[in-house]
Protein backbone atom coordinates (compact mmCIF):
# COMPACT_ATOMS: atom_id res chain seq x y z
CA UNK A 1 0.00 0.00 0.00
CA UNK A 2 2.95 2.32 1.08
CA UNK A 3 4.38 1.50 -2.46
CA UNK A 4 1.52 3.64 -4.34
CA UNK A 5 2.85 6.74 -3.16
CA UNK A 6 4.32 8.32 -5.75
CA UNK A 7 4.58 12.27 -4.96
CA UNK A 8 7.95 13.00 -4.82
CA UNK A 9 9.41 9.91 -7.13
CA UNK A 10 12.29 10.47 -9.97
CA UNK A 11 11.91 8.17 -12.82
CA UNK A 12 15.37 8.59 -14.11
CA UNK A 13 15.70 9.36 -17.90
CA UNK A 14 17.40 11.12 -20.55
CA UNK A 15 15.04 13.19 -21.98
CA UNK A 16 15.11 16.88 -23.28
CA UNK A 17 12.94 17.67 -19.50
CA UNK A 18 15.55 15.39 -17.42
CA UNK A 19 18.28 17.69 -18.59
CA UNK A 20 17.15 20.89 -17.98
CA UNK A 21 18.63 22.88 -14.89
CA UNK A 22 16.51 22.06 -12.03
CA UNK A 23 16.20 25.44 -11.36
CA UNK A 24 14.66 26.96 -14.64
CA UNK A 25 11.77 23.80 -14.33
CA UNK A 26 11.47 25.38 -10.43
CA UNK A 27 10.71 28.60 -11.48
CA UNK A 28 8.86 27.45 -14.44
CA UNK A 29 6.50 25.06 -12.69
CA UNK A 30 5.89 28.03 -10.29
CA UNK A 31 5.00 30.96 -12.69
CA UNK A 32 2.60 27.77 -14.10
CA UNK A 33 0.87 27.31 -10.97
CA UNK A 34 0.66 31.93 -10.50
CA UNK A 35 -0.57 32.18 -14.05
CA UNK A 36 -2.81 29.64 -13.46
CA UNK A 37 -4.49 31.32 -10.66
CA UNK A 38 -4.32 34.46 -12.34
CA UNK A 39 -6.04 33.57 -15.27
CA UNK A 40 -9.96 32.00 -15.93
CA UNK A 41 -10.55 31.52 -19.50
CA UNK A 42 -11.35 28.27 -21.58
CA UNK A 43 -8.83 29.33 -24.36
CA UNK A 44 -5.80 29.81 -21.47
CA UNK A 45 -6.34 26.83 -19.63
CA UNK A 46 -6.76 24.67 -23.29
CA UNK A 47 -3.40 26.22 -23.97
CA UNK A 48 -1.86 24.95 -20.16
CA UNK A 49 -3.51 21.56 -20.68
CA UNK A 50 -1.51 21.42 -23.93
CA UNK A 51 1.66 22.83 -22.15
CA UNK A 52 1.61 19.80 -19.68
CA UNK A 53 0.25 17.43 -22.18
CA UNK A 54 3.63 18.50 -24.11
CA UNK A 55 5.39 17.75 -21.42
CA UNK A 56 4.26 14.73 -20.76
CA UNK A 57 5.49 13.59 -24.65
CA UNK A 58 8.71 15.03 -24.46
CA UNK A 59 9.45 13.33 -21.33
CA UNK A 60 8.29 10.08 -21.88
CA UNK A 61 6.28 10.03 -18.71
CA UNK A 62 3.25 7.44 -18.69
CA UNK A 63 0.38 9.00 -18.21
CA UNK A 64 -0.80 6.21 -15.75
CA UNK A 65 1.91 7.42 -13.43
CA UNK A 66 0.75 10.97 -13.69
CA UNK A 67 -3.29 9.88 -13.03
CA UNK A 68 -2.15 7.40 -10.10
CA UNK A 69 -0.49 11.19 -8.59
CA UNK A 70 -3.98 12.55 -8.88
CA UNK A 71 -5.81 10.19 -6.95
CA UNK A 72 -5.03 11.31 -3.90
CA UNK A 73 -6.57 14.33 -4.22
CA UNK A 74 -9.63 13.24 -6.20
CA UNK A 75 -11.83 13.89 -3.18
CA UNK A 76 -10.72 17.60 -2.59
CA UNK A 77 -11.63 18.13 -6.25
CA UNK A 78 -14.63 16.33 -5.86
CA UNK A 79 -15.61 18.00 -2.83
CA UNK A 80 -14.59 21.79 -3.89
CA UNK A 81 -16.40 21.33 -7.17
CA UNK A 82 -19.94 19.97 -5.41
CA UNK A 83 -19.71 23.16 -3.05
CA UNK A 84 -19.01 25.22 -6.18
CA UNK A 85 -21.73 24.23 -8.22
CA UNK A 86 -24.48 24.16 -5.30
CA UNK A 87 -23.27 27.53 -3.48
CA UNK A 88 -22.46 30.01 -6.34
CA UNK A 89 -25.19 32.41 -6.63
CA UNK A 90 -26.47 33.22 -10.49
CA UNK A 91 -28.57 32.49 -13.09
CA UNK A 92 -30.15 29.36 -12.00
CA UNK A 93 -29.68 26.04 -14.69
CA UNK A 94 -31.80 23.38 -12.85
CA UNK A 95 -33.49 23.45 -9.35
CA UNK A 96 -34.74 20.81 -7.03
CA UNK A 97 -35.72 20.70 -3.55
CA UNK A 98 -33.22 23.41 -1.66
CA UNK A 99 -30.79 22.93 -4.28
CA UNK A 100 -29.74 24.72 -7.53
CA UNK A 101 -27.26 24.48 -9.93
CA UNK A 102 -26.16 27.85 -11.52
CA UNK A 103 -23.94 28.79 -14.62
CA UNK A 104 -21.66 30.62 -12.49
CA UNK A 105 -21.65 27.82 -10.41
CA UNK A 106 -20.75 25.09 -12.96
CA UNK A 107 -17.74 27.48 -14.56
CA UNK A 108 -16.27 28.04 -11.28
CA UNK A 109 -16.50 24.59 -10.46
CA UNK A 110 -14.87 23.69 -13.72
CA UNK A 111 -11.95 26.20 -13.67
CA UNK A 112 -11.10 25.37 -9.60
CA UNK A 113 -10.90 21.61 -10.80
CA UNK A 114 -9.03 22.17 -13.65
CA UNK A 115 -6.56 24.33 -11.73
CA UNK A 116 -6.12 21.57 -9.35
CA UNK A 117 -5.51 18.63 -11.25
CA UNK A 118 -3.12 20.97 -13.53
CA UNK A 119 -1.00 22.04 -10.56
CA UNK A 120 -0.47 18.59 -9.43
CA UNK A 121 0.24 17.36 -12.85
CA UNK A 122 3.10 20.30 -13.37
CA UNK A 123 4.48 19.94 -9.85
CA UNK A 124 4.50 15.83 -10.03
CA UNK A 125 5.76 16.35 -14.10
CA UNK A 126 8.67 18.64 -12.02
CA UNK A 127 8.87 15.78 -9.72
CA UNK A 128 9.22 12.84 -12.18
CA UNK A 129 12.04 14.30 -14.03
CA UNK A 130 14.23 16.18 -11.31
CA UNK A 131 15.87 13.91 -8.83
CA UNK A 132 15.52 15.58 -5.04
CA UNK A 133 19.28 16.38 -4.85
CA UNK A 134 19.03 18.50 -8.03
CA UNK A 135 15.56 19.94 -6.62
CA UNK A 136 17.18 21.05 -3.24
CA UNK A 137 20.29 21.96 -5.00
CA UNK A 138 17.80 24.56 -6.87
CA UNK A 139 16.36 25.78 -4.25
CA UNK A 140 18.99 26.40 -2.80
CA UNK A 141 20.33 28.69 -5.49
CA UNK A 142 16.93 30.15 -5.62
CA UNK A 143 16.39 31.28 -1.92
CA UNK A 144 20.13 32.36 -1.84
CA UNK A 145 19.21 36.04 -1.53
CA UNK A 146 17.46 35.54 1.88
CA UNK A 147 21.09 34.75 3.20
CA UNK A 148 21.60 38.61 3.77
CA UNK A 149 18.46 38.46 6.11
CA UNK A 150 20.35 35.61 8.37
CA UNK A 151 17.97 32.94 6.55
CA UNK A 152 20.32 29.72 7.08
CA UNK A 153 19.59 28.90 3.13
CA UNK A 154 22.33 26.04 3.26
CA UNK A 155 21.41 24.55 6.62
CA UNK A 156 17.72 24.85 5.30
CA UNK A 157 18.38 23.28 2.05
CA UNK A 158 20.63 20.42 3.53
CA UNK A 159 17.77 19.52 5.94
CA UNK A 160 15.47 19.35 2.55
CA UNK A 161 17.99 16.72 1.14
CA UNK A 162 18.10 14.70 3.89
CA UNK A 163 14.48 14.46 4.58
CA UNK A 164 13.80 13.67 0.76
CA UNK A 165 16.95 11.25 0.55
CA UNK A 166 15.24 9.49 3.19
CA UNK A 167 11.73 9.39 2.03
CA UNK A 168 12.28 5.63 0.39
CA UNK A 169 14.44 4.15 2.83
CA UNK A 170 11.75 5.03 5.46
CA UNK A 171 9.83 3.51 3.12
CA UNK A 172 11.33 0.05 2.64
CA UNK A 173 11.63 0.13 6.49
CA UNK A 174 8.35 0.54 6.76
CA UNK A 175 7.33 -2.14 4.36
CA UNK A 176 9.92 -4.51 6.45
CA UNK A 177 8.58 -3.44 9.63
CA UNK A 178 4.74 -4.66 8.43
CA UNK A 179 5.72 -7.61 6.65
CA UNK A 180 7.54 -8.86 9.98
CA UNK A 181 4.63 -7.77 11.92
CA UNK A 182 2.46 -9.30 10.13
CA UNK A 183 4.43 -12.42 9.92
CA UNK A 184 3.54 -12.34 13.65
CA UNK A 185 -0.28 -12.36 13.14
CA UNK A 186 -0.24 -8.20 13.57
CA UNK A 187 -3.98 -7.23 11.87
CA UNK A 188 -4.13 -3.93 10.25
CA UNK A 189 -6.93 -4.18 8.38
CA UNK A 190 -10.00 -4.89 10.91
CA UNK A 191 -11.86 -4.01 14.00
CA UNK A 192 -12.26 -0.16 14.60
CA UNK A 193 -10.48 2.55 14.41
CA UNK A 194 -8.80 2.34 17.89
CA UNK A 195 -8.19 -1.58 17.32
CA UNK A 196 -6.73 0.14 14.21
CA UNK A 197 -4.58 3.35 16.01
CA UNK A 198 -3.56 0.45 18.23
CA UNK A 199 -2.05 -2.03 15.60
CA UNK A 200 0.00 0.64 14.37
CA UNK A 201 2.51 0.73 17.55
CA UNK A 202 4.17 -2.12 16.95
CA UNK A 203 5.04 -0.35 13.49
CA UNK A 204 5.73 2.96 14.76
CA UNK A 205 8.17 1.95 18.06
CA UNK A 206 10.66 0.26 15.81
CA UNK A 207 10.34 2.92 13.06
CA UNK A 208 11.01 5.64 15.39
CA UNK A 209 14.03 3.50 17.00
CA UNK A 210 15.32 2.98 13.47
CA UNK A 211 14.87 6.60 12.57
CA UNK A 212 16.66 7.80 16.04
CA UNK A 213 19.79 5.67 14.98
CA UNK A 214 19.84 6.36 11.06
CA UNK A 215 19.78 10.17 12.05
CA UNK A 216 23.00 9.28 14.56
CA UNK A 217 24.68 7.31 11.96
CA UNK A 218 24.13 9.93 9.28
CA UNK A 219 25.41 12.94 12.00
CA UNK A 220 28.86 10.80 13.10
CA UNK A 221 29.43 9.98 9.14
CA UNK A 222 29.01 13.92 8.33
CA UNK A 223 31.08 14.79 10.82
CA UNK A 224 33.78 12.33 9.82
CA UNK A 225 34.05 13.83 6.62
CA UNK A 226 34.55 17.53 8.01
CA UNK A 227 30.88 18.60 7.31
CA UNK A 228 30.54 21.99 8.72
CA UNK A 229 28.00 23.48 7.06
CA UNK A 230 27.41 25.61 3.90
CA UNK A 231 30.66 28.01 4.49
CA UNK A 232 33.48 28.21 1.92
CA UNK A 233 32.23 24.66 0.46
CA UNK A 234 32.41 23.92 -3.10
CA UNK A 235 30.47 21.69 -5.32
CA UNK A 236 30.63 18.77 -7.58
CA UNK A 237 28.25 19.75 -9.98
CA UNK A 238 27.95 23.15 -10.65
CA UNK A 239 24.40 24.41 -12.30
CA UNK A 240 24.59 25.78 -15.25
CA UNK A 241 22.12 26.95 -18.02
CA UNK A 242 22.45 25.71 -21.59
CA UNK A 243 21.02 26.24 -25.01
CA UNK A 244 18.36 23.76 -23.99
CA UNK A 245 17.61 25.94 -20.94
CA UNK A 246 16.79 29.20 -22.65
CA UNK A 247 14.85 27.25 -25.71
CA UNK A 248 12.46 25.61 -22.39
CA UNK A 249 12.50 29.36 -20.89
CA UNK A 250 11.26 31.44 -24.34
CA UNK A 251 8.53 28.66 -25.01
CA UNK A 252 7.31 28.56 -21.65
CA UNK A 253 7.77 32.67 -22.12
CA UNK A 254 5.59 32.92 -25.24
CA UNK A 255 2.91 30.04 -23.68
CA UNK A 256 2.54 32.34 -20.29
CA UNK A 257 2.40 35.86 -21.93
CA UNK A 258 -0.32 33.94 -24.43
CA UNK A 259 -2.06 32.57 -21.72
CA UNK A 260 -2.68 35.63 -19.79
CA UNK A 261 -3.15 37.45 -23.17
CA UNK A 262 -6.11 34.83 -23.73
CA UNK A 263 -7.52 36.28 -20.30
CA UNK A 264 -7.45 39.61 -21.35
CA UNK A 265 -9.13 39.71 -24.60
CA UNK A 266 -11.46 36.95 -22.88
CA UNK A 267 -11.80 34.72 -26.00
CA UNK B 1 7.02 -37.62 6.27
CA UNK B 2 4.80 -36.07 4.38
CA UNK B 3 4.48 -32.93 2.11
CA UNK B 4 3.89 -29.61 4.56
CA UNK B 5 4.90 -27.07 1.84
CA UNK B 6 4.13 -26.91 -1.79
CA UNK B 7 4.71 -24.68 -4.19
CA UNK B 8 3.49 -24.86 -7.81
CA UNK B 9 4.92 -22.78 -10.56
CA UNK B 10 5.23 -20.02 -8.67
CA UNK B 11 6.60 -16.32 -10.53
CA UNK B 12 6.44 -13.01 -8.63
CA UNK B 13 7.18 -10.03 -10.39
CA UNK B 14 7.61 -6.44 -8.45
CA UNK B 15 6.13 -2.71 -9.12
CA UNK B 16 4.82 -4.77 -12.51
CA UNK B 17 3.57 -2.11 -14.90
CA UNK B 18 6.11 0.66 -13.73
CA UNK B 19 9.70 1.25 -15.34
CA UNK B 20 10.97 -0.29 -12.29
CA UNK B 21 9.26 -3.82 -12.70
CA UNK B 22 11.35 -6.83 -12.06
CA UNK B 23 10.67 -10.55 -11.62
CA UNK B 24 12.36 -11.53 -8.51
CA UNK B 25 10.99 -14.99 -8.90
CA UNK B 26 10.57 -17.03 -11.69
CA UNK B 27 8.45 -19.93 -12.02
CA UNK B 28 9.14 -21.98 -8.90
CA UNK B 29 8.86 -25.44 -8.17
CA UNK B 30 9.00 -26.91 -4.69
CA UNK B 31 7.69 -29.85 -2.52
CA UNK B 32 9.46 -29.43 1.42
CA UNK B 33 8.67 -32.73 3.71
CA UNK B 34 7.65 -32.64 7.58
CA UNK B 35 10.98 -32.78 9.54
CA UNK B 36 13.04 -31.65 6.68
CA UNK B 37 15.79 -29.52 8.10
CA UNK B 38 16.22 -27.25 4.19
CA UNK B 39 18.78 -24.72 3.33
CA UNK B 40 18.03 -22.12 0.87
CA UNK B 41 21.53 -20.54 -0.86
CA UNK B 42 21.62 -18.18 -3.58
CA UNK B 43 23.87 -15.45 -3.93
CA UNK B 44 22.76 -11.62 -2.97
CA UNK B 45 19.50 -10.52 -5.45
CA UNK B 46 19.25 -14.16 -6.12
CA UNK B 47 15.36 -13.94 -4.92
CA UNK B 48 15.67 -15.95 -1.69
CA UNK B 49 14.13 -13.42 0.05
CA UNK B 50 11.16 -13.09 -1.83
CA UNK B 51 10.41 -16.78 -2.08
CA UNK B 52 10.19 -17.27 1.51
CA UNK B 53 7.57 -14.52 1.97
CA UNK B 54 5.70 -16.57 -0.24
CA UNK B 55 5.76 -19.46 1.90
CA UNK B 56 3.18 -17.56 4.67
CA UNK B 57 1.49 -15.62 1.95
CA UNK B 58 2.95 -12.44 3.12
CA UNK B 59 3.31 -11.88 -0.99
CA UNK B 60 0.80 -13.21 -3.06
CA UNK B 61 2.26 -14.71 -6.21
CA UNK B 62 1.86 -13.24 -9.21
CA UNK B 63 1.09 -16.65 -10.74
CA UNK B 64 1.20 -19.99 -9.24
CA UNK B 65 -0.14 -21.78 -6.17
CA UNK B 66 1.39 -22.36 -2.48
CA UNK B 67 0.18 -25.06 -0.38
CA UNK B 68 0.66 -25.61 3.06
CA UNK B 69 -0.93 -29.16 4.38
CA UNK B 70 -2.49 -29.70 0.77
CA UNK B 71 -4.49 -26.14 1.53
CA UNK B 72 -3.69 -23.44 -0.99
CA UNK B 73 -2.97 -20.53 0.95
CA UNK B 74 -4.24 -17.46 -1.03
CA UNK B 75 -7.59 -18.58 -0.92
CA UNK B 76 -9.36 -15.65 1.59
CA UNK B 77 -8.23 -13.52 4.55
CA UNK B 78 -8.40 -16.18 6.98
CA UNK B 79 -6.60 -18.55 5.03
CA UNK B 80 -3.66 -15.99 4.61
CA UNK B 81 -3.56 -15.55 8.52
CA UNK B 82 -3.70 -18.86 9.09
CA UNK B 83 -0.70 -19.49 6.96
CA UNK B 84 1.29 -17.12 9.35
CA UNK B 85 0.60 -19.20 11.94
CA UNK B 86 1.42 -22.16 10.60
CA UNK B 87 4.63 -21.03 9.00
CA UNK B 88 6.32 -18.47 10.93
CA UNK B 89 9.12 -16.59 8.96
CA UNK B 90 11.90 -14.86 10.84
CA UNK B 91 13.16 -12.35 9.08
CA UNK B 92 16.64 -10.83 8.17
CA UNK B 93 17.60 -8.90 11.07
CA UNK B 94 14.91 -9.56 13.44
CA UNK B 95 15.72 -7.23 16.11
CA UNK B 96 14.61 -4.05 14.33
CA UNK B 97 11.01 -5.43 14.95
CA UNK B 98 10.80 -5.35 18.63
CA UNK B 99 9.14 -2.86 20.22
CA UNK B 100 7.11 -4.01 23.27
CA UNK B 101 8.43 -2.65 27.32
CA UNK B 102 9.57 -5.95 27.70
CA UNK B 103 11.32 -8.77 26.58
CA UNK B 104 8.19 -11.13 27.75
CA UNK B 105 5.34 -9.03 26.17
CA UNK B 106 7.42 -8.87 22.93
CA UNK B 107 7.68 -12.61 22.67
CA UNK B 108 4.13 -12.75 23.44
CA UNK B 109 2.89 -10.95 21.04
CA UNK B 110 2.02 -13.30 17.97
CA UNK B 111 1.00 -15.69 20.41
CA UNK B 112 -1.46 -13.06 21.32
CA UNK B 113 -2.79 -12.16 18.49
CA UNK B 114 -3.34 -16.23 17.77
CA UNK B 115 -6.15 -15.91 20.21
CA UNK B 116 -4.70 -17.95 22.94
CA UNK B 117 -5.77 -17.92 26.32
CA UNK B 118 -3.23 -16.25 29.08
CA UNK B 119 -2.09 -19.58 30.34
CA UNK B 120 -1.29 -20.93 27.11
CA UNK B 121 0.40 -17.48 26.21
CA UNK B 122 2.88 -17.61 28.68
CA UNK B 123 3.49 -21.47 28.47
CA UNK B 124 4.59 -20.89 25.06
CA UNK B 125 6.76 -17.29 26.12
CA UNK B 126 8.56 -19.35 28.57
CA UNK B 127 9.44 -22.60 26.07
CA UNK B 128 10.04 -20.12 23.55
CA UNK B 129 12.08 -17.99 25.62
CA UNK B 130 13.95 -21.83 26.65
CA UNK B 131 14.53 -22.80 23.37
CA UNK B 132 16.72 -19.55 22.68
CA UNK B 133 18.15 -19.41 25.70
CA UNK B 134 16.86 -16.41 27.20
CA UNK B 135 16.85 -16.78 31.50
CA UNK B 136 14.15 -15.53 33.40
CA UNK B 137 15.64 -12.09 34.37
CA UNK B 138 16.30 -11.37 30.65
CA UNK B 139 12.44 -11.98 30.01
CA UNK B 140 11.85 -8.67 32.15
CA UNK B 141 14.39 -6.37 30.82
CA UNK B 142 13.37 -3.94 27.99
CA UNK B 143 14.59 -5.64 24.39
CA UNK B 144 16.20 -2.39 23.56
CA UNK B 145 18.71 -2.53 26.57
CA UNK B 146 19.88 -6.09 25.22
CA UNK B 147 23.20 -7.12 23.18
CA UNK B 148 23.20 -7.54 19.70
CA UNK B 149 22.74 -11.50 19.69
CA UNK B 150 20.61 -11.27 22.63
CA UNK B 151 18.13 -9.08 20.33
CA UNK B 152 18.43 -11.43 17.59
CA UNK B 153 17.28 -14.39 20.23
CA UNK B 154 14.50 -12.76 21.40
CA UNK B 155 13.09 -11.91 17.98
CA UNK B 156 13.23 -15.39 17.01
CA UNK B 157 12.00 -16.49 19.94
CA UNK B 158 8.66 -14.14 18.88
CA UNK B 159 8.36 -16.45 16.23
CA UNK B 160 8.88 -20.01 17.62
CA UNK B 161 6.52 -19.15 20.34
CA UNK B 162 3.41 -19.17 18.05
CA UNK B 163 4.55 -22.84 17.29
CA UNK B 164 4.31 -22.64 13.69
CA UNK B 165 4.76 -26.42 12.12
CA UNK B 166 7.21 -25.10 9.20
CA UNK B 167 10.07 -22.28 10.52
CA UNK B 168 11.80 -20.52 8.32
CA UNK B 169 14.75 -18.28 9.04
CA UNK B 170 16.14 -15.50 6.40
CA UNK B 171 20.18 -14.88 7.43
CA UNK B 172 19.45 -15.77 11.09
CA UNK B 173 23.15 -14.91 11.51
CA UNK B 174 23.47 -11.93 9.11
CA UNK B 175 26.07 -9.62 10.85
CA UNK B 176 26.67 -11.55 13.87
CA UNK B 177 30.37 -12.41 15.27
CA UNK B 178 31.56 -15.66 14.44
CA UNK B 179 30.12 -17.11 18.52
CA UNK B 180 27.51 -15.55 17.95
CA UNK B 181 26.84 -17.48 14.57
CA UNK B 182 27.95 -20.17 16.03
CA UNK B 183 25.43 -20.04 18.94
CA UNK B 184 22.71 -19.07 16.80
CA UNK B 185 23.20 -21.92 14.71
CA UNK B 186 23.38 -24.58 17.15
CA UNK B 187 20.17 -22.97 18.98
CA UNK B 188 18.40 -24.17 15.64
CA UNK B 189 19.87 -27.10 15.45
CA UNK B 190 18.67 -28.00 18.85
CA UNK B 191 15.36 -26.90 18.14
CA UNK B 192 15.09 -28.96 15.02
CA UNK B 193 16.25 -31.99 16.81
CA UNK B 194 13.75 -31.76 19.66
CA UNK B 195 10.80 -30.68 18.15
CA UNK B 196 11.17 -31.95 14.57
CA UNK B 197 10.18 -29.01 12.95
CA UNK B 198 10.24 -28.77 9.48
CA UNK B 199 13.30 -25.69 9.52
CA UNK B 200 13.76 -23.97 6.47
CA UNK B 201 17.38 -21.73 6.12
CA UNK B 202 18.10 -19.42 3.87
CA UNK B 203 22.09 -18.47 3.62
CA UNK B 204 24.55 -17.73 1.59
CA UNK B 205 26.98 -19.42 3.40
CA UNK B 206 28.02 -23.12 1.89
CA UNK B 207 29.78 -24.04 5.53
CA UNK B 208 26.55 -23.43 7.21
CA UNK B 209 24.38 -25.06 4.64
CA UNK B 210 26.54 -28.30 4.55
CA UNK B 211 26.44 -28.24 8.47
CA UNK B 212 22.74 -28.32 9.03
CA UNK B 213 20.59 -29.38 6.08
CA UNK B 214 20.08 -32.66 4.35
CA UNK B 215 18.57 -30.81 1.55
CA UNK B 216 19.80 -27.52 -0.07
CA UNK B 217 18.29 -25.52 -2.90
CA UNK B 218 20.29 -23.60 -4.54
CA UNK B 219 18.80 -20.22 -6.20
CA UNK B 220 20.01 -18.66 -9.26
CA UNK B 221 18.71 -15.75 -11.09
CA UNK B 222 15.06 -16.15 -9.98
CA UNK B 223 15.13 -19.87 -10.48
CA UNK B 224 15.88 -22.86 -8.94
CA UNK B 225 19.37 -24.12 -10.12
CA UNK B 226 19.59 -27.24 -8.12
CA UNK B 227 18.43 -29.36 -5.46
CA UNK B 228 19.47 -32.36 -3.78
CA UNK B 229 21.57 -32.92 -0.53
CA UNK B 230 24.48 -31.72 0.65
CA UNK B 231 26.47 -34.51 -1.21
CA UNK B 232 24.76 -34.35 -4.37
CA UNK B 233 24.74 -30.12 -4.28
CA UNK B 234 28.10 -30.04 -3.69
CA UNK B 235 29.72 -32.43 -6.60
CA UNK B 236 28.03 -30.27 -9.18
CA UNK B 237 31.13 -27.65 -7.76
CA UNK B 238 31.54 -26.20 -11.55
CA UNK B 239 27.90 -25.26 -11.48
CA UNK B 240 27.94 -23.63 -8.00
CA UNK B 241 31.29 -21.13 -9.27
CA UNK B 242 29.37 -20.20 -12.32
CA UNK B 243 26.44 -19.21 -10.61
CA UNK B 244 28.59 -17.32 -7.79
CA UNK B 245 28.73 -19.55 -5.06
CA UNK B 246 31.64 -21.51 -3.06
CA UNK B 247 31.72 -24.76 -1.96
CA UNK B 248 32.60 -25.61 1.40
CA UNK B 249 36.88 -24.81 2.06
CA UNK B 250 37.18 -28.80 2.73
CA UNK B 251 35.32 -29.45 -0.90
CA UNK B 252 37.62 -27.28 -2.54
CA UNK B 253 40.71 -28.56 -0.50
CA UNK B 254 39.19 -32.18 -2.16
CA UNK B 255 38.65 -30.82 -5.78
CA UNK B 256 42.15 -29.36 -6.01
CA UNK B 257 43.53 -32.55 -4.84
CA UNK B 258 41.46 -34.11 -7.82
CA UNK B 259 42.84 -31.52 -10.35
CA UNK B 260 46.00 -32.39 -9.16
CA UNK B 261 45.90 -35.77 -10.40
CA UNK B 262 44.62 -37.49 -6.93
CA UNK B 263 42.21 -40.09 -6.93
CA UNK B 264 39.71 -38.88 -3.81
CA UNK B 265 35.66 -38.32 -3.99
CA UNK B 266 34.95 -34.05 -4.24
CA UNK B 267 31.35 -34.41 -2.98
CA UNK B 268 32.52 -34.72 0.49
CA UNK B 269 31.60 -31.89 2.85
CA UNK B 270 32.96 -32.81 6.30
CA UNK B 271 35.64 -32.60 8.18
CA UNK B 272 35.31 -36.45 8.89
CA UNK B 273 34.49 -37.54 5.49
CA UNK B 274 37.50 -35.37 3.76
CA UNK B 275 39.73 -37.53 6.77
CA UNK B 276 38.67 -40.76 5.61
CA UNK B 277 39.30 -39.87 1.78
CA UNK B 278 42.55 -38.22 2.94
CA UNK B 279 43.02 -41.13 4.79
CA UNK B 280 42.26 -43.93 1.79
CA UNK B 281 44.16 -41.95 -0.46
CA UNK B 282 47.29 -42.42 2.24
CA UNK B 283 46.88 -46.18 1.72
CA UNK B 284 46.71 -46.04 -1.92
CA UNK B 285 49.99 -44.26 -1.67
CA UNK B 286 52.29 -45.52 0.26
Amino acid sequence: MLKDITLGQFFPGNTFMHKLDPRVKLVVCFVFIIVLFITENLAAYALAALFIILGVKVSKTSPKMLLKSLKPIMFLVLFTSILNIFYIEGEVLVRFWILKVTKEGLMTAFYMTSRIIMLVCATSLLMYTTSPISLTDALEHLLAPLNKVKFPVHEFSMMMTIAMRFIPTLIEETDKIMAAQKARGADFESGNIFARAKALIPILVPLFVSSFRRADELATAMECRLYQGGEGRTRLNVLKLTKYDYVFMVFSAISFVLMILLNVVGI
Amino acid sequence: MGEILKLENVSYTYGAGTPFEKTAVKDINLTFNSGDFVAIIGHTGSGKSTLVQHFNALLPPTSGTVYINGEDINQSAATRRAARFACGLVFQYPEYQLFEETVFLDIAYGPKNMGLSEIEVKRRVLAAAEAVGIDALTLEKSPFDLSGGQKRRVAIAGIIAMEPEILVLDEPMAGLDPKGRDEILDMIKNYHDKHKTTIILVTHSMEDAARMANRIVVMCDSSVLLDGTPGEIFARHDLLTKSGLDVPQITSVLIELKNRGYDVDTSVYTIEGAKEQLMKLRGKLC
